[in-house]
């Protein structure tokens, strides 16, 4: 039952509401804002390297963000990063990962493609909100783009954006207009990632095909259905926080203001507010929000692992009850970020205890993971690498999160580079594995072809070792006391004992960023030219697999199978082959139909579309 | 677990694929997931004026600042009219239930009635809402009060003025400072002077040290207590000047006024606010009612075969109701 | 047109199409060609970037070798290089680190041969890797396969990152472990330490363990033709077992650290007590703001008076103190911190206008500096600077005071020193100390500037 309507150029490729054009759109944007958000850090850890590197070759395109010097010695004007761009840059880095690259671009993606595919259903419960969700987050990285080039500089007091720095121009030129656009940029943000949301939530309760109960969901969905959850319940948090200083800033109210008297402006006559408040509210979210950006990595991750592996995963009902233990402790740990603010010291010790709880879903997940690689048969296909490096990375960061989680440590490491390094190797290193593993993994079902596997191996090993490279050695400098954000460390005794080693993070920071072109490079060849595909090619046991090799709208030509087993029926004993796809059912495997014979041709169908017309059981 | 089931066509539970898991479409479930976003949203501002509230050791008292009704009384009559407002609301929430259910019954003319009924409501509680933040704006409560809202100059911002200014510039910005506060006025100045430079609590402490929480300069927050009443406005050293309850101008001589701390300030934005912010919900609300309603008018939900877009509508209504509710106990009851 | 649409549509390769030009119908040849041509020019396009970036990163780092090891020569470059904080505060360079510098100028030379070795690294790998895919074409074109076993490279790769990990992370603890802060300065600060290495221990084993185990894993099970993986969906025990076990692990480290954080924020001693001068005989206001420290003393009645925001005037009043209230009168203003060794110190902050933080990386502390509102944390050092200097037998070893939130441009040059001196000593200083209160409302500003 091919759709025959014809489809113009728009509506086909811009405002699509096909959800694997709309995953296609999100994955463009979040690799372009990835190597935005890379260049930046590049910029920032230049300076940290050699501190007032010279930068007059940037005076053309970002010599807002320059300030000049005049060496008397010498006598040569030269260009250094301005301090507070420095801050700038750490900002929109920050920003531009965490949420546009990690949250809309991991999840946006991976649920667009995967949810409908793997549930059994022709498209998502709203493929219009679906469209409208990606136009939004398109506009917010355009305005958030945008704020980068503004003359004052884009908003400057960390992706945490604290007021009252965030709230007052005075105290640093990027809390103006700059902060504005962010805010807009993120409410609209918001609005796209609940829009996203309720599609994948409605989607998976209601629209999941015949046989296919919640306990025969894969792993990937169950992460990707709790994380729209997560997102529903915490983003509007963020959105009220956000409100609250648009207010702030802009018409007179103190929400977050109090008592402040600035070098450049006198007494501020804003009292009663406080800013611990915005912490709160902001920290409501931001727990939340890590591990909306972790789960779906976990989720790519064990689908990964197992189908690679060729076993089942290990202890399916022990991963989904991490999973929601995970999602329901989230919400209750966010002081751990507010240790040193000042707050009363019994509800400290709450969130601490309630925070070292949280690590044992997480712990219970990684011995899974090594479970399942145990006396498995493993296939180092790209994706796989990235499984793996992710397991690696997540016991490393994970690790360190005990430290800071425990209260009395988090004193003297609260704000220091061991946090750093910490969110880094869990976030930055951890999840954005998981969305390679996921591109390198499902590429075939996206573009059809298959992507450079040497390529991908030159890639995986070289960032691999560039993450370590980087952020390792950040856990001593943290441990040495040296705060983060600062934009030199030679103004303090037991700062400056670092100053080679910057060097050397930068080198390898460098390192890792330039293998993240070989990607670039392999992604877009592979989708112009790369191998064909053919319809399994990892063999898998999922429903998206079953489709043709470039499924069109409705996803099954024919009717959508129906799902008889598990998604992890791999080297199952008395089963010819190493795996049992979910949609292979009793009566085929009594006919020894041959689900594997794997060609160039992919395997035809001969089930005419039935008369029943399987729309889905909605309005 | 066996995660191999052979005989799943015997399954039959909700939860086994190709049936609503929950029972609702997914426009309905849609619905019920934005509504929960939207509840942590208010519950974010809620938990935000709880948080003020209760570190703060005073609060205006809303019996006092919400004492009037419009046309019937200019005060003495506390919460009356927040009551008729939540009254209204919960009334058109129940014309909304009965809508629906007539949707159920599929009696296009008795949903078309009641939505109509649902809309009025709305429209009623808005003006009802209007016209409060009006009355209290010009009491002189307002989002974004600052510390200089709440005196006309000073003993302190004299000595900034001097301090950066120089002792002559002083003296002639004092003078124009002065000149506004001089009592040559046009009545309604002063009546302008007089209204906008109270606000709630203010302590005026005696010579004794004892401390007066005075509304209105009026007897409600400190039994007992009350200032001679005169005929002109006699501002204190900091240039305010204080009226009863009655209207008249009263004499805070020998009183020293306790500059009023931040907790005026964030009730004032907090109230603006939250309630600006359910009253777009409500404004939405009733467009979105308007355009359901049409519909209903034209017909549609005939063609359609059932009325569940009203459903929907319904349910974002009776949320908007549920959350005036926490509102008006928060703001207005505790 | 529409035709040549819908016949891409059903294979959906439509990139491909509307990037023009390499149409599917082409030569294979023609194909190929074009296909070595795009990588040769990205190849070079990728060169030419790199080698710019590595110019203008080791550019500098030549620089530094040439340039004249005199200690005023360094300031003045330093002075020169450094951009204008926002309101115009001196950059506190240390005499220590000029003079790490001075020693760092002869090292300097070998850091940028580092530096070169990456590049030349990554240069080698995009000549090999570009080297490979012309090989890969060639094949194609010629029809041969590839039958490299990528399994057993990957996987003999996985163990040798193994060992080359477990060895970084070996050098990194040489190298760098000194730096790390296990002598805490303070002795709250010494209780955290405990906590931190029994936290490093438990968690540096689970992480050789655990790292261990996967990495010898994925090499010991790689593709094998003949073999089939074990089909093992669950073990509830096994799940059990090491829920448990982390939970017990994570409890008793919650146990130990409630109690170490109970012992620093709450003081105990002092519970419930008023802060009267009998109680906290030593008392400091720490008072932050863009972009330096301000330190407010009680006095001889030992009482820190009361203060205003809207008196702060930095010129005459910087800390807003309102001395109206007789307890102000005798209060000190200065910028020099100093604590008596061995007695708890009260520290109270405030900011003046954005976020701070006091950190002391030396005592373990930490604590936000907010404005308006008094935050506190007490902390009772162990050694006077000089017995400090002693122990890490450097003469011109200082504590120091940095600001840890995000405060603006000068946020990374809120630098304080601070000086831990005997009780006499301390009470010495703090009686010669001139009261901020000169009698017109006004502070006296000769304590006012920098002394160290």
């Amino acid at each position: 039952m091919a759709h025959e309507h014809h489809e113009s150029f728009i509506s086909k490729y811009i405002f699509s509401q096909d959800h694997k054009m709309i995953a296609r759109q999100y994955l463009i944007t979040g690799i372009f804002m990835g190597f935005v958000g890379g260049f930046l850090s590049i910029f920032f850890r230049l300076q940290l390297g050699w501190d007032g590197i010279d930068f007059t070759w940037l005076n053309g395109l970002f010599g807002n963000y320059l300030s000049s010097n005049f060496n008397e010695a010498t006598g040569d004007v030269s260009y250094v990063l301005a301090p507070d761009k420095y801050l700038a840059l750490v900002t929109m880095h920050g920003t531009i990962l965490v949420f546009f690259v990690l949250t809309a671009g991991l999840s946006g993606t991976f649920s667009n493609l995967l949810i409908p595919l793997q549930i059994g259903a022709r498209d998502m419960a709203s493929p219009f909100l679906n469209m409208l969700s990606y136009w939004f987050f398109f506009l917010s990285t355009v305005i958030m783009l945008v704020s980068l080039f503004i003359e004052t500089g884009p908003a400057s007091a960390g992706w945490t954006i604290y007021p009252p720095l965030s709230a007052l121009p005075k105290a640093i030129p990027g809390s103006g207009l700059g902060m504005t656009l962010w805010l807009a940029s993120m409410a609209i943000f918001i609005a796209s990632s609940l829009m996203g949301a309720l599609n994948y939530i409605s989607t998976v309760l209601n629209m999941r095909t015949k046989g296919l109960s919640m306990k025969k969901l894969p792993l990937t969905i169950w992460a990707f259905f709790l994380t729209a959850i997560l997102g529903t319940l915490s983003f509007p948090v963020l959105f009220s926080a956000a409100l609250l200083l648009i207010f702030d800033r802009s018409f007179g109210t103190s929400f977050y203001l109090d008592g402040i008297y600035l070098a450049d402006g006198g007494v501020l006559d804003k009292t009663g507010g406080s800013p611990i408040l915005f912490q709160h509210l902001f920290w409501f979210l931001g727990h939340p929000e890590v591990y909306i950006i972790l789960m779906p990595a976990l989720g790519i991750t064990s689908e990964v692992i197992s189908t690679n592996a060729r076993k089942p995963i290990f202890g399916y009902k022990a991963m989904v009850i991490s999973l929601l233990g995970i999602s329901v402790l989230s919400f209750i740990v966010w002081g751990h970020h507010m240790f040193v603010t000042g707050m009363n010291p019994f509800l400290g010790s709450i969130f601490m205890i309630v925070t070292l709880i949280i690590a044992v879903p997480s712990a219970i997940k990684t011995f899974n993971y090594l479970a399942t690689l145990w006396k498995g048969n493993i296939h180092f296909t790209n994706g796989m690498m990235f499984a793996i490096g992710l397991v690696s990375l997540f016991i490393s960061g994970g690790l360190t999160g005990i430290w800071l989680g425990n209260a009395a440590i988090d004193i003297p490491l609260h704000n220091t580079y061991f946090v750093v390094a910490h969110f880094h190797i869990v976030m930055g290193a951890s999840a954005i594995f998981g969305m390679f593993s996921g591109v390198y993994h499902w590429f075939p079902k996206m573009f059809g072809r298959m992507m450079d596997k040497k390529l991908g191996y030159i890639h995986f090993w070289l960032t691999f070792i560039s993450v370590y490279l980087v952020f390792f050695p950040m856990h001593f400098i943290g441990l040495a006391g040296v705060p983060r954000r600062y934009y030199a460390f030679t103004n303090f005794d037991f700062a400056d004992d670092f100053l080679d080693l910057n060097k050397f993070i930068t080198y390898a920071a460098i390192l890792g960023f330039a293998a993240q072109f070989v990607f670039l490079y392999n992604f877009i060849k592979s989708a112009i030219s790369g191998e064909k595909a053919v319809k399994n090619p990892w063999r898998a046991n999922t429903l998206e697999w079953s489709t043709e090799v470039n499924p069109g709208h409705g996803n099954w030509v024919g009717a959508i199978p129906s799902v008889y087993r598990g998604p992890h029926e791999y080297s199952k004993p008395g089963v010819d082959r190493d795996f049992l796809p979910q949609w292979i059912s009793e009566e085929d495997l009594n006919q020894a139909v041959d689900y594997d014979s794997e060609d160039h041709d992919p395997i035809k169908r001969d089930v005419p579309s039935t008369t029943q017309n399987e729309e889905s059981v909605t309005e | 677990m066996s995660t191999e089931i052979s005989l799943d066509q015997s399954q039959t539970g909700p939860w086994e694929g190709r049936k609503l898991a929950l029972g609702v479409t997914y426009g309905k479930m849609m619905m019920w997931f934005f509504l929960l976003s939207d509840a942590f949203t208010f519950s974010a501002f809620l938990t935000g004026y709880g948080y003020f509230r209760f570190i703060s050791t005073t609060w205006p008292n809303p019996e006092v600042v919400f004492q009037s009704v419009p046309v019937v009384a200019a005060h003495g009559a506390p919460l009356v009219f927040v009551g008729i407002m939540t009254f209204i609301l919960i009334a058109s929430s129940l014309t909304m239930v009965l809508a629906v259910e007539a949707g159920h019954r599929h009696d296009n003319n008795a949903v078309k009635k009641f939505m109509v009924y649902t809309v009025v409501g709305g429209l009623m509680f808005l003006s009802c809402q209007a016209y409060e933040w009006n009355h209290l704006i010009h009491q002189g409560l307002k989002l974004g009060l600052t510390a200089g809202d709440f005196a006309y100059e000073t003993e302190l911002a004299e000595a900034q003025h001097h301090a950066h200014h120089g002792a002559e510039a002083e003296e002639a910005h004092s003078d124009a400072h002065h000149a506004e506060a001089n009592h040559e006025l046009s009545a309604e100045a002063k009546g302008w002077i007089a209204e906008r430079r109270i606000f709630y609590p203010v302590v005026l402490t005696d010579a004794d040290g004892k401390e007066h929480e005075i509304w209105d300069a009026n007897t409600e927050g400190d039994k007992g207590f009350e200032l001679p009443v005169v005929s002109e406005p006699i501002l204190d050293k900091h240039g305010v000047a204080y009226m009863d309850r009655a209207g008249n101008y009263v004499n805070p001589e020998g009183y020293e006024v306790a500059l009023p701390s931040g907790e005026t300030t964030q009730f004032g934005n907090l109230f603006f606010f939250i309630t600006g912010f359910h009253g777009f919900h409500v404004f939405t609300g009733v467009l979105i009612l308007i355009i359901i309603m049409i519909n209903v008018f034209k017909g549609t939900y005939i063609k359609r075969g059932h009325y569940e877009m009203v459903e929907k509508v319904g349910l974002y209504w009776h949320f908007v109701d549920l959350v005036w509710v926490f509102v008006f106990t928060l703001f207005y009851l505790i | 047109m529409k035709q040549h649409f819908i016949h891409n549509n059903q294979n959906g390769i439509d990139l491909h199409c509307f990037l023009g030009g390499m149409h599917k119908h082409a030569s294979k040849n023609h194909f190929m060609k074009k296909s070595i041509l795009l990588r040769i020019f990205s190849l070079f396009l990728t060169v030419f970037l790199l080698s710019n970036l590595a110019l203008a990163s080791t550019e500098h780092a030549v620089k530094e070798e040439n340039s004249d090891q005199q200690s005023e020569q360094i300031q003045s470059e330093n002075w020169a290089k450094a951009p204008n904080p926002q309101n115009l505060e001196e950059k506190k360079i240390s005499r220590y680190a000029i003079n790490k510098q001075l020693e760092q100028g002869q090292a300097n030379s070998s850091q940028s041969l580092t530096g070169y070795i990456v590049i030349i690294a990554i240069l080698v790998l995009l000549i090999f890797g570009g080297i490979g895919a012309v090989m890969k074409d060639v094949q194609k074109m010629t029809g041969q396969k590839d039958t490299t076993n990528y399994n057993k490279i990957n996987g003999g790769l996985m163990l040798g990152f193994l060992v080359l990990m477990l060895v970084g992370v070996f050098y990194e603890i040489v190298i760098h472990g000194k730096y790390v802060r296990l002598d805490s300065s303070s002795e709250h600060g010494q209780a955290i330490d405990n906590m931190l290495i029994v936290t490093l221990l438990i968690t540096g084993f689970v992480f050789l363990i655990t790292q261990i185990v996967l990495f010898i894993f994925a090499y010991k099970y790689q593709y094998n033709e003949k073999r089939k993986a074990l089909y093992y969906p669950e073990n509830d025990k096994l799940e059990i077992l090491w829920t448990v076990v982390p939970a017990i692990v994570l409890t008793a480290l919650v146990l130990f650290g409630f109690r170490t954080w109970n012992n620093t924020m709450i003081y105990h001693e002092n519970r419930g007590k008023d802060y009267t001068a009998e109680a906290y005989p030593y008392q400091v206001e720490l008072f932050a703001y863009q972009f330096g420290w301000n330190f407010r003393y009680p006095g001889p009645d030992g009482i820190l008076g009361k203060y205003d925001y809207r008196l702060i005037d930095p010129a005459t009043n910087p800390m807003g103190i309102d001395f109206s209230d007789p307890a102000s009168k005798d209060d000190i203003v200065t910028r020099d911190l100093k604590m008596p060794k061995m007695e708890l110190s009260r520290f109270v902050m405030r900011s003046r206008d954005v976020l701070h933080a006091a950190h002391f990386p030396d005592f373990n502390a930490q604590i936000y500096c907010i404005p308006n509102t008094q935050t506190e944390f007490h902390i009772k050092p162990l050694y006077t600077t000089t017995e400090k200097r002693a122990m890490e037998n450097n003469a011109d070893y200082n504590f120091e005071l940095a600001c840890n939130q995000i405060c603006g441009a000068s946020h990374f040059n809120m630098r304080q020193t601070v000086e831990v001196l005997d009780v006499d000593e301390f009470n010495k200083w703090a009686s010669s100390q001139k009261a901020a209160f000169n009698g017109t409302e006004e502070v006296d500003d000769t304590q006012l500037s920098m002394t160290e």
